[in-house]
């Protein structure tokens, strides 16, 4: 019998068949985890019925590693017209989720063994709803003739240390933070699915906004980003970004703004950013704006207020 | 002789008629001298650094840097030490504990950060000016001049101190500035550290009063090589000089100091009288009517107002040049920020001499009540562990690395071997780009915003201006790349336009230089070629052409884990080595007990080496190749496949290691043969030959026997490689690779005894008792090994490492 408020649901999402190596790969940093109990549900999309067959195949040989884990696939067969229908396959892993955590984690990057261990500790002991690690970037080469990924280089670190810089820029991959279900309400836990890409900013701004970050655990590399020479990361990158990507990313990029000006920050945040009295209506951008004009936070380096208490009757019962 | 020491850390010679720079590092020699047996490090990156002359109270040596910068880029003068530099430091340093460390201007703290550790924790940082103000200021100033790429560098030099003072206020006691303004913004920042104003103080004699000159003469003094007194000459120059002269025609204007020679011909067309490095100032102070300052950017406080002052000049001055000083404007100084104003000023002086010599005398009376130096104090003979550059690298490396024999500074030479000092900066430097990314006060700052807007623009104009560039330009001049340029050309292997069309991120660039600057570095091909050359030798070496021979394979599990984890690694390699298609023998340690699954043979044996030496020696007398395998973790399915795949291509020659995952070591190896200096013995293919030829591993070396059989097996032949399609769980063996244990410092002591490296066991001995003296066991070794074969230059790394 698996103890609900212990386990943390791990969706990992995939789009391509030809990636399995890379898959298998992140389901072996999975097993490699020090937290139990863990459940991986590896989220699918355009696999036909071979190639769901073969990703069986490829977890059944992680099964016989290590049976504790449960490794699930949940085919994503809706045919929506999305290319990449990256938020969709995360709503449907967190549709499917039952733990009290919930982690998300591409099928090319990977974590570290304490990683959940890490985050969960700090869940607790915060009392907060969501918890950051920090992710190493490794630069990768991908040789086309034997597949093989040949690291070449660490670059700096994302940069951002609290919740103040994540409202400026998303510094924290969407493998970086471990949520906690029993203190999110349902409504929040749904990433904009219009959104093919920017989805886990846009996430993490909107939860930002109303619960109770923690960032102590940030200096804490608990897994890396992969920079892939063969140009497969869904980022800007110089090196793939041609002027279709970019007038994308720039399109994508205004929305996102659209969300700073139009998100409020509930009083209970602002009060655990530091403000000394809440401002009805204060939005991200308004929050942004009175700090480069001085003064409106002193010393912000975390929250400075007490945590907040769990989600009221609306919030996930475990 | 005092019999107390202290130290002083400097980037320029201290000079007491130098430059600002100069004359205030001689501040601090005559000061520290005073009480104590100083003992002055020039730390120099070029000759411009020690020029001047005069005696230095005191011993003093010089550090020459290459300056690398961080990460091989040249940041604000930031100088980032590395085991080169460490070891230079080292032979300069006094033998006895300082008393006082005086680190002068922040882009040393890197350098002061791998003294002794007692030594550092007292270090005061005197930061002169607020790096992160002066930076912005600079910025400003180009931005005004058009000159975007050098605003942006100096944003980004404002961004990286930023990072490097928020990190110093949390580790520094003392801070020490030179404006009151400066230090009352650091005290509200960091409340708990001791911020000490310690204003800009110049040195006598003091020369008597000549009566001005008959012809009207304005006098700017200022080292041309600083942007922000260039900008002060062309505004005096260009703006002030010519509304001064519609009333004053017969005025002179002088401009004196070092670097003259890129502004000659712009200040002498605006009629200017340029006077370059000149010996005494006194004469030319002497013949000048008004010394004017109309400086608008930089940091600290203004020397040259100072000195104004103290040859009974009246000074016309901005009001960011009299910042820090407590000039009162009218009585010390007239102030004016707009060039008619300044003209106005100047002109008020220059009509009326009883104001001018008001305001000379009470400025006289301001510099001699706070900012005159005692006459400095009797200096002792100079001992001087001086080493001349020779070809700009740390030139006292060579004479540490040709030392014989135990060390002088074992401690210190200790933590160079250890490298720990330079993980430790490897570290603080990650930390500070992670900061400098995300300063708040940069960010809000207009010139921020304005150099966003800049770069914007830029970026969208980026076609127009390589146009203009191209047009504009002047030949490239002959750099130090032409070299690497004229090898990539001539070696015939390289395609331009395939190179181009596979890497769209050259944009403008020539291929060539994208390669040399990027591609080189990224293992990107350089053309269809080479591409599928560089394939089919990493296929070949990774055998993956081949079918796989039946063997025999005996996989040795060290260690003795819990229960549940014996289960996870025995299955993961049964699991493994039914995918080769083999049936492997597993051996355990008899420690294992019940926990051993069914079909694992014990052992007897107590601790890993030993463990694996048995398991080692047992599979060669069954002619098997040996998997030495730390049970902490679990196999990748793929794992024993790839690493016989190599093994088999490689002929059963080679040590060959999977790769850690996801954790990588960081080690280096040959992207297309995979050879690399020593294999891990996380999952560690040994072939039956090695064992036979080697005899097993060294009992005696509890975590690093791989790196001692690694290196073995070299001297004995076989080749050393790392399989990066096999990969390895380390379980809860994972661990940072920084970060080093005492066993592992026990260990690396014996390695270094083992393989006769006298001065690195020295160092690490001198570590160990440092640390924890406990795990000191001096060993008793007769070797035969080549101590060619190892490598003691990459500390615990004992390899050059990928990043």
């Amino acid at each position: 019998m698996v103890d609900n408020s212990e386990l943390v649901d791990v969706i990992v999402r995939i789009h391509d068949p030809s990636r399995l190596d890379e898959l298998g790969h992140a389901v072996l940093s999975l097993l490699g985890q020090s937290h139990r109990p863990l459940r991986v549900l590896v989220v699918a999309q355009r696999f036909d019925a071979p190639d769901l067959a073969a990703l069986e195949v490829r977890l059944d040989r992680y099964r016989r590693i290590d049976p504790s884990v449960a490794l699930e696939v949940i085919d994503y067969a809706r045919q929506d017209g999305l290319a990449d229908a990256r938020s969709a396959l995360i709503n449907a892993g967190i549709a499917v989720a039952r733990g009290r955590y919930l982690a998300v984690l591409d099928y090319d990057d990977t974590l570290y063994p304490a990683a959940y261990t890490t985050l969960v500790q700090e869940l607790r002991a915060s009392g907060r709803a969501v918890a950051f690690g920090g992710i190493a970037r490794k630069s990768v080469a991908i040789d086309p003739t034997t597949r093989a990924a040949l690291s070449f280089g660490l670059r700096p670190r994302h940069p951002g240390q609290t919740l103040v810089d994540m409202f400026r820029l998303g510094f924290c991959p969407m493998h970086s933070m471990v949520l906690d279900r029993s203190r999110i309400a349902p409504r929040d836990l749904r990433v904009d699915e219009l959104l093919p890409i920017c989805e886990d900013y846009e996430w993490q701004l909107r939860l930002g906004a109303r619960y109770a970050f923690s960032f102590a655990r940030i200096d804490d590399e608990i897994g890396e980003y992969r920079y892939k020479s063969d140009g497969s990361n869904t980022v800007m990158l110089t090196f793939n970004a041609d002027k279709t990507r970019h007038a994308m990313w720039n399109g994508y990029a205004d929305l996102i703004e659209e969300r700073r000006q139009t998100l409020v920050i509930v009083p209970e945040v602002q009060l655990a950013l530091g403000l000394a009295e809440p401002i009805a209506g204060l939005t991200i951008r308004g929050l942004l704006d009175r700090i480069d004009q001085g003064g409106l936070i002193q010393s912000p380096p975390d929250y400075l207020a007490p945590p907040m208490a769990p989600h009221g009757p609306d919030g996930f019962a475990y | 002789m005092t019999g107390t020491i202290a130290l002083l850390l400097t980037p320029v010679r201290p000079c007491a008629d130098g430059n600002g720079l100069a004359r205030r590092a001689w501040a601090w020699a005559a000061e520290l001298s005073a009480g104590h047996d100083l003992h002055t490090i020039i730390v120099a990156s070029d000759h411009r650094a020690i020029r001047g002359d005069g005696r230095l109270p005191g011993r003093h040596g010089v550090l020459w840097t290459n300056r690398q910068g961080i990460r091989g880029q040249a940041t604000a003068d930031w100088i980032e030490p590395d085991t080169d530099l460490i070891a230079a430091l080292t032979a300069l340093l006094p033998k006895q504990a300082p008393d006082r460390v005086v680190v002068f201007r922040a882009y040393l703290a890197g350098v002061a950060a791998t003294l002794p550790a007692e030594w550092a924790d007292r270090a005061e940082i005197d930061f002169d000016d607020d790096e992160v103000r002066t930076r912005l200021s600079i910025a400003r100033l180009e931005l005004r001049q058009g000159r975007w790429r050098q605003a942006l560098h100096s944003l980004r030099a404002a961004r990286f101190f930023s990072g490097l003072q928020r990190e110093l206020r949390a580790g520094v006691r003392t801070l020490t500035l030179a404006a009151e303004k400066d230090a009352v913004r650091w005290r509200r920042l960091h409340p708990s550290a001791t911020v000490v104003v310690r204003p800009n103080r110049i040195t006598g004699p003091i020369p008597p009063t000549i009566l001005p000159p008959n012809a009207p003469t304005l006098l700017f003094v200022g080292s041309m090589g600083y942007r922000p007194n260039q900008d002060a000459a062309v505004f005096l120059a260009e703006k002030i000089a010519p509304l001064l002269r519609q009333e004053v025609p017969a005025l002179r204007v002088v401009v004196a100091g070092f670097g003259m020679a890129p502004m000659l011909t712009r200040l002498r067309a605006a009629g200017v009288e340029c006077l370059d490095s000149p010996d005494d100032l006194a004469e030319i102070y002497a013949n000048a009517s008004v010394v004017v300052a109309p400086v608008r950017a930089g940091g600290g406080t203004k020397i040259k107002v100072l000195e104004a002052w103290l040859h009974h000049r009246p000074v016309v001055a901005t009001s960011h040049a009299v910042r820090g000083l407590m000039a009162v404007p009218g009585r010390h100084v007239l102030v004016a920020d707009t060039a008619a104003g300044f003209a106005s000023a100047c002109r008020q002086l220059l009509a009326d001499p009883d104001l001018a010599a008001a305001i000379a005398s009470d400025g006289h009376a301001h510099l001699t009540e706070h900012f005159l130096l005692p006459s400095p104090p009797e200096v002792a003979p100079i001992a001087s562990a001086a080493v001349p550059p020779t070809s700009n690298k740390m030139i006292a490396t060579d004479a540490a690395r040709r030392r014989d024999g135990p060390p002088a500074r074992p401690l210190l030479l200790a933590r160079q071997a250890l490298a720990s000092t330079q993980t430790a900066l490897r570290d603080i430097a990650a930390e500070r780009d992670h900061a400098l990314a995300d300063s708040r006060m940069i960010r809000g700052t207009r010139a921020w915003r304005l150099a966003e807007r800049v770069h914007d623009v830029i970026n969208r104009n980026r076609w127009m201006l390589a146009l203009l560039r191209q047009v504009t330009r002047k030949p490239p001049a002959v750099g130090p790349d032409t070299r690497s340029i004229r090898a990539v050309l001539d070696s015939g292997v390289f395609d331009a336009d395939w190179y181009r069309a596979e890497n769209p991120d050259i944009r403008t660039e020539h291929p060539v230089l994208h390669y040399l600057r990027v591609g080189r570095l990224r293992l990107r091909p350089t053309s269809a070629a080479e591409r599928e050359r560089t394939g089919q030798a990493r296929s070949l070496a990774l055998g993956q052409n081949l079918t796989l021979a039946p063997v025999r394979l005996v996989i040795g599990l060290a260690g003795a884990p819990d229960a549940a984890q014996c289960q996870i690694v025995v299955r993961s390699a049964l699991l493994s080595a039914e995918l080769a298609g083999i049936t492997p023998e597993i051996l355990c340690p008899a420690q294992w007990g019940e926990a051993a699954p069914d079909g694992v043979c014990q052992i007897p044996a107590t601790g890993t080496p030993a463990a694996q030496h048995n398991a080692m020696l047992q599979a060669a007398g069954e002619g098997a190749i040996y998997l030495a395998v730390d049970p902490r973790g679990f196999f990748d399915p793929d794992c024993i496949t790839a690493l016989l795949r190599m093994s088999q291509a490689a002929d059963h020659r080679a040590l060959i290691e999977a790769t850690a995952f996801p954790r990588e070591h960081p080690r280096a190896y040959d992207p297309n043969s995979f050879d690399t200096a020593w294999a891990g013995g996380g999952c560690l293919l040994i072939p039956t030959a090695m064992a036979d030829t080697l005899g097993g591993c060294e009992a005696g070396l509890e975590t690093l026997w791989p790196v001692d059989l690694s290196w073995r097996a070299r001297q004995a032949g076989f080749a050393v490689k790392t399989c990066p399609t096999a990969l390895y769980h380390p379980g809860s063996a994972d661990r940072d690779w920084r970060w080093i244990d005492a066993e592992t410092l026990r260990d690396g002591h014996r390695l270094a005894v083992l393989w006769q490296h006298h001065a690195a066991a020295a160092a690490m001995r001198a570590e160990i008792l440092r640390c924890d003296a406990a795990v000191f066991v001096p060993p008793s070794v007769i070797t035969n090994r080549n101590p060619a074969c190892a490598d003691f230059a990459h500390g615990f790394g004992f390899a050059p490492s990928r990043w």
